[in-house]
């Protein structure tokens, strides 16, 4: 047994939402085996708030970077050899995205890959 | 069952097949590498067939009803409306006639294919009529129509035919649904193929960033600049914020897309740009957009 299974569990709370952050030290800081980390001491995990998807349709990265070429026009042979993919891994993209888009009702290809990135016109 | 519904059906089920019958001369099976997928004789000597469901590249051969395999040439394809053009050195192909318009919503639809020399049928009812939508790849698609029906393996470029047995469009597989191509979009781009053996795109040569301006207006930042491109030749430089086209705000990067369809090519716009807080009208010729490898910006 090391000291760190012994001791209390330290968890640093480190989330920028002030009302969430107090409510978590709240319920935690009573919990017996459990001691918030005062800032100096090393924690040993950290409570943080994922970052909220960049594109509410949940798309992956390569999604993205499909996406954007799909908006310019390319075709999935463009895609592929752009992104140094098979042709066929393109066209599995292009499948997700527009299942994607079709399950959210949405059809402006052109509006969403434009928050994503730069597009050549 | 009644005697009469014995007789509609019967009257049902003879009048579809008599329809399959009557189609089946004028559509094709395309056999292309690892693919298979259905024509039709658009024009003599001329197979308009599903893109996407056509190889890249190798051998394509045409088999029409009872006939042996035709080599093929690819005269054009356009991914953004999912049309390809097949020639064959075979005007006695008898031609498929188009009509212009399509049936209602509900309305029935008989498909057509054909695999290895053979007819395919399949009926369903028009699932969705609606107007002119755009693709995902930015064609312009002259209505929106669906069928409830699922294409079989090498089901793509089949014809849907209506009661009386018009062909209206072509069956593509969207996602989760099977897609027509309407008769009035694949004359369009099928007439541009036999022509140019593309669809051209206009060009600005402009990457693009969809920006707000500091009075929170939509606009597009200059992120770079094709140096030999139509926009570089007017003068916009990096950075330069596009704000407006011919007279109108812009609503984004979109707005500035739509003014680059085919028949955009050789036509000028205003652009209304900001530099450095002043803002400016330049004029920009719209080029065409350089095929996938040839152009900077792929």
């Amino acid at each position: 047994m090391t000291d760190k299974d012994a001791g209390d569990l330290v968890i640093s709370v480190e989330v920028d939402d002030a009302v969430i952050a107090e409510r978590i030290v709240r319920l935690l800081g009573n919990v017996s085996g459990i001691r918030l980390s005062s800032g100096s001491d090393a924690a040993d995990l950290t409570i943080i708030r994922q970052s909220p998807p960049e594109s509410d349709l949940g798309l992956t990265t390569r999604e993205k970077d499909v996406l954007v070429l799909l908006a310019e026009g390319a075709s999935n042979k463009a895609i592929a050899k752009q992104l140094g993919i098979s042709v066929h891994t393109a066209k599995f993209h292009v499948g997700s995205l527009l299942e994607k888009f079709d399950a959210t009702g949405r059809t402006d290809v052109v509006a969403h890959a434009a928050r994503l990135g730069v597009i050549h016109l | 069952m009644t005697d009469m519904t014995e007789t509609a059906l019967t009257a049902l089920s003879q009048s579809i097949s008599a329809v399959v019958e009557r189609t089946a001369g004028q559509i094709v099976s395309v056999i292309s590498h690892h693919s298979l997928a259905c024509g039709f004789v658009w024009r003599p000597g001329l197979i308009v067939t599903a893109e996407e469901a056509l190889a890249e590249e190798g051998e394509v051969f045409v088999q029409p009803h009872g006939g042996e395999r035709i080599r093929a040439t690819r005269v054009g394809r356009d991914h953004s409306t999912d049309i390809a053009l097949l020639r064959v050195d075979r005007s006695d192909l008898p031609v498929l006639p188009l009509a212009g318009t399509y049936p209602p919503v509900g309305a029935l639809s008989i498909v057509v294919g054909a695999a290895e020399g053979s007819p395919t049928a399949t009926l369903g009812v028009v699932s969705r009529a609606a107007g002119s939508w755009r693709s995902m790849r930015g064609g312009d698609i002259d209505a929106r129509l669906e069928l409830d029906v699922s294409l079989r393996r090498g089901g793509q470029g089949a014809a849907a035919l209506d009661a009386q047995g018009n062909a209206f469009g072509m069956a593509v597989r969207g996602p989760r649904r099977t897609i027509l191509i309407p008769g009035k979009t694949i004359e369009r781009v099928a007439a541009t193929l036999e022509k140019h053996g593309r669809i051209p795109r206009g060009y600005f040569g402009l990457g693009l960033q969809a920006v707000r301006t500091s009075d929170n207006k939509p606009a597009a930042m200059v992120m770079s600049v094709d140096a030999d491109g139509p926009a570089a030749k007017s003068g916009i430089h990096q950075g330069d914020i596009i704000t407006g086209i011919n007279g109108s705000a812009i609503e984004g990067v979109r707005s500035l897309m739509r003014a680059l369809g085919p028949d955009s090519i050789g036509s000028t716009v205003e652009l209304l740009v900001t530099r450095g807080g002043a803002s400016s009208t330049i004029t920009v010729m719209i080029g065409e957009r350089p095929q996938v490898g040839e152009g900077p910006t792929g």
